[in-house]
Parts: C-alpha cells; structure tokens; sequence
C-alpha cells in the first residue's frame, strides 16, 4: 500500500493512486442507505426550493427590465398640458428649437371589433428625437437585427406588438376586409412587427400613425423630458400652458415589487435552511459512523489532509450528482407557481410577468453553487468536529455534560439575537429591517429550542413517580441532542405555517368582509364613452326596477408632485351605509356632498403622511372666470380615510359635484346601479344586447366578488405551496433523524429490555416519547408563529403593500398544525420502533457488547 | 431613461439606413454600403448628372429629390489672446424614401445635426437627430437659413452674403459649449470638380459640390460658461447626391486648407477596400478660380498614428500637389478631435507648414 505521508500538492493528494480512499468512504454509502436518502432528499429539496423561487425572481426581474423598456409616463420626467389638453405640435417645435431634450409622445387606446372586441394601448413615438448627445449609449441587445428607422417611418408604417398580441392581430388580419384592424391613412394595413420587450395589450408605432389613429392631428399627450437634469424654466409663453412632472421614484414597479420577491426569497431561504438542517444531520451521522473506517485509514497512512481532502471530495461529487435533478424539480416548482405569480403581480402592482418561463444558463450555474455552499456549510462543523477529535477520547458522560453547556450557551446567543430583534422592530422603518426581525426571531428561536426542550422534559420527570415514566422523561432529555436538528426544522416550519397561514387567512376575512361592503351595489358597468354613458343613464332611468344609478367619474391631478387618481362618485346610501372607511371625521359624507372634503385611500394616506382634518393642496383644471390661463389650486379637507386592498396606487374621492366643478374634463364611465335582486341577470343582459358591451363591461356584484377573491387566491398561492413544501421538508427531516438514531438505540434500549421492559412496552414508550417531543416542539411554534404573523401583518405588509391589516389568531389552524405534527411524528416514529419490535432478543443482547 | 427599445430603435435605424455601420468595428455594413450608408443604392432618387448649371445663392437650396445632402461649415479661430480654436457646424439630410414629398410628420425627410467644438487642451461634440415636415429641423430660401432644434445657419439678407451660425449645448455634467458667429462672404461661392459636378469614385459616384472658401469669422464661443471674443475665416461646403459614394469606399481623408495670400486648397482620399484609393481636390485662387485637380497630382501620406477613441487615426499628414508647387506637413491643433456622436469621425482644426503655412480644417472617417 502506498504511503503519501506528506504529500506537497493537491494534484499528488488526489493523484490516482490514492482514489481508493475515495472508494473506501464512498462505500459507507451504500452500506447505509437511508443515510444516503437523507442526504439526497435535504439537498434535493434545499437546491429545488431555493432555485424554484430563484426562477420566478429571475422571470419577474427580466419582465420588469421589458416593462422599463417601455414607456412608463409614471416614471418619466415629461411636460403635459396644464389643462389636461393635448400638446400643440407647434408648442413641441418650439421647446425644440429653444434646445429642450423632448420627444413626444402619443397615447390613446383603440378598440379592435372582432368576434370579441380588443382593446389596445396606443403608444405613438418619435424616434428620432428620442436621441440627444447626452443620451447616447450603445444598442442594447435583445431586438430583432431588422428593426429599420426607415420602414417604421415610411408607408405602410409598422406596428410593435409583442407575440401574444401578435398572434391576437394576426387572425384578424388575415380576414382581410371585415377585420377591425385599423389601417393608415393611404388605406393600408400596416406591418407587424413583433418583439418581446413590449407589454401583451400594447402597441408602438410612429407617432404620424398613432395621430391618425387617436384622431390627435398635430397634437400630442405629452412629451418626454429625456433629460431630466434640464434645469431651464419654460419659455414665457409656454409656461402658462405647460408643466413640467419629475416623478418620484416610489412609483417604481421594482420597488414595489422587490417587496414581494423579498417574501419569496426570504421563504425559499427558509426551505433551503431546513433542507441543510438534514444534509448537516446526515454528514454529521455518517462521519460518525466511519469513526472506525478513520482509524483504518489513518494507520494505512493516509494524512489527516488527505482525509479531510478526500471527504469534502466526497461530498462535492455527491451534492453535484444531486444538483441536476434538484434544479430540474426547482424548475418544475417555478414553472406551475408562474401563472399564479404573474397573475398577482398584475393584481397588485400592474406589473406584467410572462408566464412562459425562460432561465439564464447562470441560473443554472448558481443552483450548483447553491448545493455545493449549502454541502459545505452543512458540513463545516461535523469536520471541524472530527478534526478536533484526533486526540480526544470522549465518554457518554462527557458528551451529554458538553451538551447542556452548549445548550447554555446556545440560549444565550438566542436570547441575544430576540434582544436584536426587538431593538430592529423599535428602530428599524425599512422593508428589509422588517424582514430582520422575522431572521432574527427565527434565529433566536432555533437556538433557544433544545434548551426550551430539556427544560420542559426536566420538569416532567421532576414530576414522574415511576421508575418506568422517570426513565422515559430522562431518556427523551438525552435524546434532545441528537434529535434537536430535526426539531428545529420542524419549529421552523410549524411556525411559518402558523404565521404565514395566520396572515393569509386574517387577509382572507378582512378582504371579503371589505368587498362585500364596497359591492354594496347590484350591477356595474363601464361604458365605451361619455355619450354612450350618457345614453345609458337615459335608458336605466327609465327602467322600473332600477332604484338608483350612481355614476362615478375619475380624472388625473397632482398631489405635491405625486401623481393622484381622483374619482368622483353621486354620495347615495349605498356609500353612505356600507362604505368601508378605515376612520373618518363626524358627518364625513355630508361634508364631502356640501363642503371641499374629500376621502382618501389608506395607501395615499400612508405614503404621504395624511391625516384626518389635514388640508390637500388640489390643481386643478378650471380656467377663472379672469380669463386667465392660470393654474389654479383648491384646498381640500381629509374627511375619511378608507381601506382599499389591492390598488397600487393613491386615490381620492369626491363628490360627483365637486370633481366636475374642479375638473370639467373627467370623464364619466363607470356606473354601480342598484336593482332589485331578481332582476340582475335580465338587466345585465338587455344591458349588453342593447348597448352592444362586452362580458368585462357589464358585470353582477357575484362577478366582480369572485374575480377579485380569485384574484387574491393567486396572490397568495405561491406563498401557501412554498408554506407548505417547507413543512413537508421538515416531517421528511424527522423522519430521517429518527431513522438514523433508531440504529444507535439499541446499546439504550438493551439495558432497559434487560430489567424487565416488554419489547412491546419499549415500543410504546418510544412512540410516546416522539410524540411528546414533537407536541412540545409544536406548542412552542404557536407563540412563535403568532410573532412572526404579527410581524407579516403589522410591519412587514405596511411596508411592502401601504395597508395595514387587522392581527387576528385561528385556534383552529393551532389545532391542524399541532395534530400534523403529530401524525408525521407518528409515522417517523414507526419504522424505527417497528424495527425495536422485530429486533430479536439476540440482536438487543448485542446492545451490550456494543457497549464500551 | 429613454426606453432600450426606442435606443435600439433610433441606433440600429440611423445606422442601419441613414449612417449604414457607423460602428468602427462594423466592417460587413461598411464594406457593402460605403461608409455611413452613403454608398447604398439609391433606386428612386433624382441622380446627379454632368454639366450641371449651379447658381448662388440657389445652391444653398434643399434638394428633396435627392437622398442625401449637407451643410456644412468649419472656422479656423483665434481668441483675442491669440489662442487657435476651430469651430464644426453640420446639418446633414436624408430622405427615407423618394418623392413624393408627405407633409406633416408623414414627411421622409430626416435630419441630423452635428456641431464641434476644438482649443488646443478641449474638444466638445453633440449631435441631433429630427424629423422633417413639422419645422423642427428644415432648410428654407429668402433668405436662407438651415436649422435643426437651436442649431441654425441664418442668411442675412436674400443673397446670402452674410450669414449668423449658431449652436449651443449641454454635455452630460458641467460640460457645456456654444458658439455665435457672424460669417461675411469675402470671395466668390465655387464650384468643386467640373462646374460643381464632383466625382467620388472610378466607377462614377459623384455628388454636387459647391464651396464658400472665402468667409471672414466673427463673434463669440463660450466653453463651460465662459465666453470668449473670437475672429478669424470660415468655410461653408454645399454637397448633394443620392448616392456620393462607391460601394466599398469606407471613408475619406478630407482637407480645406487656407493657404496664405488667400489662396484655398481642397482635397481628399477616398479609401476604398478593394481598389486603390481615389483622389480629387481643387486649387482655388485669392480671386477664387478654381482648378481641379487630377488624382494622379495628389499625394497624401498619413505620417503618424495617434491613438484616439480606441483606434489608430493620422492626425500628421505630408501633402503634395504636382504643378502647384505644394508640399505641406500637417498637424492636429488637438489630436483627441473625435467627434463622439451616433456617427463617430475625427474632425479638427490643423495646422500646416512647409511650402505654405496657415490652417485648416481635417475630417477622417472610417477609422
């Protein structure tokens, strides 16, 4: 045999010669089995968690980046007409030719009547002022080679779609005359042109062809400020006319978004722990084990180097080879929670994800450092162990009395990191401090766990009489070392379900409970125009079973510099009485009817600091009697401030009266109208036939109530299926450990079994003991999980979202938990203990040999 | 920010039609369309022709039927302290398809906008791109004036003997430039080539060419916020075409040199990739007659390399006109002249000794 005392190279330590030692510790493998599931399963499930949710970030990141791309009037300086009127394209010369770095920009929608009528957002640009000196860059990549200036400026001009509106237009298309594609002014169709970067509903062309199209001859909507450090004042003549709005970045979907994802991150994170948890157990058992197998090999003359070299050899071939299949489940995972990711991002944000999953080849690359980190960190401390062992001979006594002052120590540190926790949760405001805490208490409570356990069990054996109940309480504190792995993860897991589940469901019941309220009304329709919502009002006043209608109109202002959705509705009693209002002043609708009061969403309320009774600075759009072209401004009163889930953006609410009066120009387009209950369907349907409005436009408060909870379903969907994964990998975890430390039982068993204990007896008292660790584990993931649902309600929500939610506890889920917990304990338990009944009387009297 | 798709829009459009393979390293594009596109066919277009009758001021006209024409103006300054600077002003257009002429935003006329600015230590560049037909960019007559945004090139009075050239811009930073200068015509406008018929290449690419050498230069140029009294001559070229340059051409050396007693001296080189470079110039007298000149009594040698924008330029030159007894050697007043537009080039002011001693102007594209 060869003897490499000291080799001086890497390449000599794993020359050829010495890849028997590999083959030697590798063999320790198939000789445990379950070990080797242990492993795989926590690292499959650790790389597929943490790269599933990866992929989703991945996919949602590349969305927003196209989305940038576009033109997001929200997020660019731009200049528009004080009036809320479109912009000369004469006023647009003339910025140009005084040096202002502007484009315009043309934006309208247009309707495309088919079978099923499409409505698509005009977007009309100039492409060639959009470039100035100062915004040079190189071409970036990612569209098509073949996008030419001069087919998009010249007959028959082009239209960018992306691909799922191109193949929406296509069919149309192809119909030649009957289609409603809208053509160019010499009667062509224009070309479609199709690419990626651009949003589904969205189309870009030319601005001659947009203004056309939105019948906005020489006129724009705004123009573009392309550099928004352009500090010089508007021309004289124009300032009256024009304003220039440098937007705020806290409108910035990534942002907004970031939030969410740092949800995401944060639970996968959480998977990707517990699934170490196992891999840690599993290493730590098999290094173990090949105590024996150390000592061979160390006489051979194999370097404590070259051991040490060739098991994190070992591990790294082992955690690659399962790196592959727990990427390939992680895209798995990504691709069937997509669809409901992208569907709330929509809800929530706008925000447009692609539902067609792409991934980088470095989303690949960083799946297989993920394991093979994760490998390592896992198997930190079990090396570091058995490198400190090479002189130590260590008696069970020994170890049981290191362990309780490593438990001590353990809940210090934990103490320590609750005291971080709280000191984050008294100064911290940001999102990310938020998400702190929730690292911190769950640290805090991983570490105070074990301690927690051998206290709880030294209080029951303080209390148990029989020597056979003694033995089993003191016994379960000695395996509180070797089982305090898998219970951590279980903690972790139970108390995310607990906290998680806690949050969606309070969400669930404030949700419904506020929609109910604010669908106070029967019917609610959109109409395609002021004069056909004109028409409608007419005919639905003649109807007899219609008994109020309630229009409702909205227009666009400032508040400071933020951009304010403003929506003026007829103050009836069905506002009046089932309108959720978060707090309002004393005869908050009366005022808003006779006085400039307004309400507000908690959102706006939240982001600018707004309380009751404070003053909003309004511009609005009425030209004075002076004839002046003047801005003008209003002051308006805080009246109410009402919850309004789901909407991303700051709303103000008025009477009807007062938004005309203010803001000629809104425009009327939505109507509630209330009718009596048997009538809703007929309505609904002579609505549609009559007024020719699609199945969106005219819908039953069931409609609308279902839409909205499906929607918040989907929302939530991907952090339940998360949830509950995680959970799964914690019962996996327990099991394994159990598995693992039933073969190391029986030198505990033996004596037991020796004075007198049935096998059958043992065997219940094994499961009781299990069942009680895993019940004490679960009533210490309660509080816990009311921490951390306290901290997803009341911090971490008001951040991300702008709404605050009600803390409320469901007992029940307690129950659920608790109850799975046990049953997985159970079933974790079983194979170990049916093993101890079937394990014949010779094999526990080898117990005794064993023992030393 | 402006959007990627518009960048990539704007970028891959005005260099893959306009200003074909700008992009120094972009060797397919150059070598079928000649550099900066102006070597593509030009199938539509009005073609220019032998024997033309050019008239001033009507030279300075637009020509829509034609794809491709410039304005274009250098000054070679000197501030009252006596430091040389020189001054670019170009307004280039392009037609996106032959007539007919759409008004409005229809309109195919596409404008660009080039100004530079060089002193001995600084060099400032800025383009502008803008659409024809909505007066942002444009060329009107009576008088004549030629702009695009707050770039403009204003005629004085209907015969155009007078002219005010003006740009100004904010670089990203501090950076800032301008200038405003008053151009009086002090000699004859002249025709380039054969009565203003200027062959670019053997396989008879050509353009028209008209020049005013003879300009006197008067005002102000301001370089980040201070302003500074300038004077000296200027040089307004006339050229237009619809298609000016051979297939594999994939740039030009060109020369405007004001030589002393008044005389002028234009030439360059065309580069082509598959044949020997082609020469033209014209000799111009103090009394502004014009002499062309045959390529076989031009010599131009590049005589140093310097290394500008990550490439090589020869920014040192030996020029010789046979019969004409000139031999000049050329130097970069600033060798770091690189125009950082959409199109990059090199242009700058040099100055020159030898037989003659003076300045001029240099523009070297396709490195």
């Amino acid at each position: 045999m060869p003897k490499l005392r000291y080799p001086s190279s890497l390449s000599s330590r794993l020359s050829p010669s010495s890849l028997w030692i590999l083959h030697a510790l590798i063999s320790h493998w198939w000789r445990h089995p379950v070990q080797l599931g242990t492993l795989v399963i926590g690292l499959l499930a650790a790389t597929a968690l943490w790269s599933g949710v990866q992929a989703l970030n991945q996919q949602a990141r590349m969305s927003y980046d196209q989305a940038a791309a576009r033109f997001d009037s929200i997020n660019q300086a731009h200049l528009i007409n004080s009036q809320q009127q479109p912009i000369s394209q004469e006023d647009y010369v003339t910025l140009r030719r005084q040096g202002w770095p502007v484009s315009p920009l043309i934006e309208g929608s247009v309707e495309i009547k088919d079978t099923e009528s499409l409505s698509l957002n005009v977007i009309g640009i100039e492409p060639l002022s959009l470039q100035t000196s100062s915004q040079m860059a190189a071409p970036s990549a990612g569209l098509p080679e073949n996008l030419s200036l001069n087919a998009f400026l010249t007959p028959p001009w082009e239209v960018w779609v992306s691909p799922r509106t191109a193949e929406l237009l296509q069919g149309l298309l192809d119909k030649a005359d009957e289609s409603g594609f809208p053509l160019n002014p010499l009667g062509e169709k224009p070309t479609i042109k199709i690419s990626p970067a651009i949003a589904h509903d969205e189309l870009i062309t030319d601005s001659y062809l947009a203004q056309y199209w939105l019948d906005m001859d020489q006129q724009f909507s705004r123009l573009l400020l392309l550099d928004s450090s352009f500090t010089q004042p508007l021309p004289e003549d124009l300032a009256t006319r024009l304003r220039v709005i440098i937007p705020q970045s806290d409108h910035d979907i990534s942002r907004l978004t970031d939030s969410f994802h740092l949800n995401l991150t944060a639970l996968s994170l959480l998977a990707f722990l517990v699934g170490l948890l196992m891999v840690y157990s599993a290493i730590h058992l098999a290094l173990n084990q090949r105590l024996p197998l150390r000592r061979i090999l160390i006489s051979c003359g194999v370097s404590q180097r070259q051991l040490m070299t060739w098991l994190i050899v070992e591990l790294l071939l082992i955690s690659g080879a399962i790196a592959l299949p727990g990427l390939i489940v992680g895209y798995w995972i990504a691709s069937l929670l997509l669809p409901d990711l992208s569907a709330s991002l929509a809800g929530l944000y706008g925000a447009q994800v692609s539902s067609e999953l792409q991934l980088s080849w470095r989303w690949w690359q960083q799946g297989v450092l993920m394991a093979w980190g994760g490998t390592l960190i896992a198997a930190f401390m079990p090396l570091i162990q058995l490198l400190k062992r090479e002189n130590l001979q260590l008696s069970s006594n020994s170890v049981s009395l290191s362990h309780h002052a490593l438990f001590k120590r353990l809940s210090w540190i934990g103490m320590a990191s609750g005291t971080i926790a709280l000191l984050i949760g008294y100064y911290g405001e940001s999102l990310f401090s938020g998400f702190l805490i929730l690292a911190f208490v769950f640290l805090s409570a991983a570490l105070l766990l074990p301690f927690l356990l051998d206290k709880l069990l030294a209080l029951g054996q303080l209390a148990a009489q029989k020597v056979t109940l003694q033995w089993l309480w003191s016994d379960a504190r000695l395996q509180v070392p070797h089982l305090s792995v898998a219970l951590v993860a279980l903690l972790l897991a139970l108390s995310t379900s607990i906290g998680v589940g806690g949050m969606v469901e309070g969400f669930r019941n404030t949700f419904v409970g506020w929609l109910d309220q604010r669908l106070a009304a029967e019917v609610y329709l959109r109409a395609d125009s002021p004069a056909q919502a004109e028409e409608i009002t007419d005919w639905l006043s003649t109807h007899e079973h219609v008994s109020a209608i309630l229009p409702s109109a909205r227009a666009d202002t400032l508040l400071g510099s933020t951009p304010v959705d403003l929506r003026g509705i007829a103050v009836h009693s069905t506002y009046v009485d089932h309108w959720p209002l978060l707090s309002s002043s004393e005869q908050a609708w009366q005022q808003i009817e006779q006085d400039s009061a307004v309400m507000i969403n908690e959102q706006l309320a939240r982001q600018l600091q707004l309380n009751l009774g404070d003053r909003l600075k309004l511009e609005h759009s009425l030209s004075e009697s002076t004839g002046t072209d003047e801005l003008s401004t209003e002051h308006f009163t805080v009246a109410a401030i009402y919850s309004d889930y789901g909407n991303p953006t700051g709303q103000i609410m008025m009477s009807l009266d007062t938004l005309y009066r203010f803001w000629p120009e809104a425009s009327l387009g939505s109507f509630a109208i209330r009718v009596d209950s048997d009538q809703i369907s007929p309505l609904v349907s002579q609505l549609r036939d009559k007024f020719d409005l699609s199945d969106t436009q005219v819908l039953d408060q069931q409609a609308v109530r279902n839409y909205s909870i499906q929607l918040f379903e989907r929302t939530f969907a991907a952090t339940q299926a998360l949830n509950l994964l995680v959970l799964g990998v914690a019962s996996i975890a327990l099991f394994s450990s159990l598995l693992t430390l039933s073969s190391m039982r029986l030198t505990q068993v033996a004596p037991v079994w020796a004075c007198g204990v049935s096998r059958r007896q043992l065997m219940v008292i094994e499961l009781l003991r299990l069942l009680l660790m895993a019940f004490m584990t679960a009533l210490i993931a309660i509080p816990l999980g009311l921490i951390i649902s306290y901290c997803l309600v009341a911090i971490i929500n008001v951040r991300a979202f702008g709404w605050a939610l009600p803390w409320q506890i469901f007992p029940q889920q307690w129950l659920t938990l608790t109850l799975s917990a046990l049953v997985s304990a159970f079933f974790a338990a079983l194979i170990p203990v049916l093993k101890l009944q079937l394990s014949s009387p010779s094999e526990l009297l080898k117990g005794f040999r064993d023992d030393q | 920010m402006i959007s990627k798709i518009m960048k990539c829009l704007v970028l891959t459009a005005i260099l893959g039609m306009l200003l074909a393979g700008c992009e120094p390293n972009n060797q397919s594009t150059q070598s079928s369309q000649g550099f900066a596109g102006l070597g593509a066919e030009a199938e539509g277009f009005a073609q220019v022709q032998p024997n033309p009758v050019i008239t001033y001021p009507e030279a300075l006209a637009m020509n829509p039927d034609y794809r491709i024409e410039w304005w274009y103006v250098t000054a070679n300054l000197e501030t009252t302290s006596g430091e040389p600077l020189g001054i670019q002003w170009t307004l280039f257009r392009q037609a996106a398809s032959p007539s007919p002429q759409r008004e409005g935003l229809a309109s195919q006329q596409l404008w660009l906008g080039h100004v530079g600015l060089t002193t001995g230590d600084q060099h400032f560049s800025a383009d502008r791109y803008g659409r024809g037909g909505i007066g942002q960019a444009g060329v009107e007559m009576q008088p004549f004036s030629a702009w695009i945004d707050h770039w403009s090139i204003e005629a004085v009075d209907e015969n155009a003997n007078e002219f005010i050239l003006k740009a100004s811009e904010i670089l990203s930073g501090e950076a800032s430039f301008g200038y405003e200068l008053t151009l009086q015509k002090t000699g004859p406008a002249v025709l380039q080539g054969d009565q203003g018929f200027s062959v670019k290449s053997p396989q008879g690419q050509a353009s028209y060419y008209v020049s005013l050498p003879f300009l006197a230069a008067n005002g102000t140029i301001d370089i980040e916020g201070e302003s500074y009294e300038v004077s000296g001559q200027a040089w307004l070229d006339r050229e237009w075409s619809s298609q000016p340059l051979a297939a594999d051409q994939e740039g030009w050396d060109w020369f405007s040199l004001h030589l002393d007693q008044g005389d002028k001296l234009m030439l360059f080189r065309l580069r082509h990739t598959q044949a020997d470079d082609y020469f033209s110039g014209t000799y111009i007298t103090a009394e502004g007659i014009p002499h062309p000149l045959k390529p076989e009594q031009i010599q131009m040698q590049p005589l140093r390399q310097h290394q500008v924008a990550g490439r090589p330029v020869p920014v040192e030159w030996q020029l010789s006109v046979a019969d004409f007894d000139i031999n000049l050697r050329t130097q970069a007043l600033n060798p770091d002249a690189w125009m950082a537009t959409g199109i990059a080039y090199w242009e700058g002011p040099i100055r020159f000794e030898g037989s003659h001693q003076g300045w001029g102007y240099l523009e070297m594209t396709g490195y």
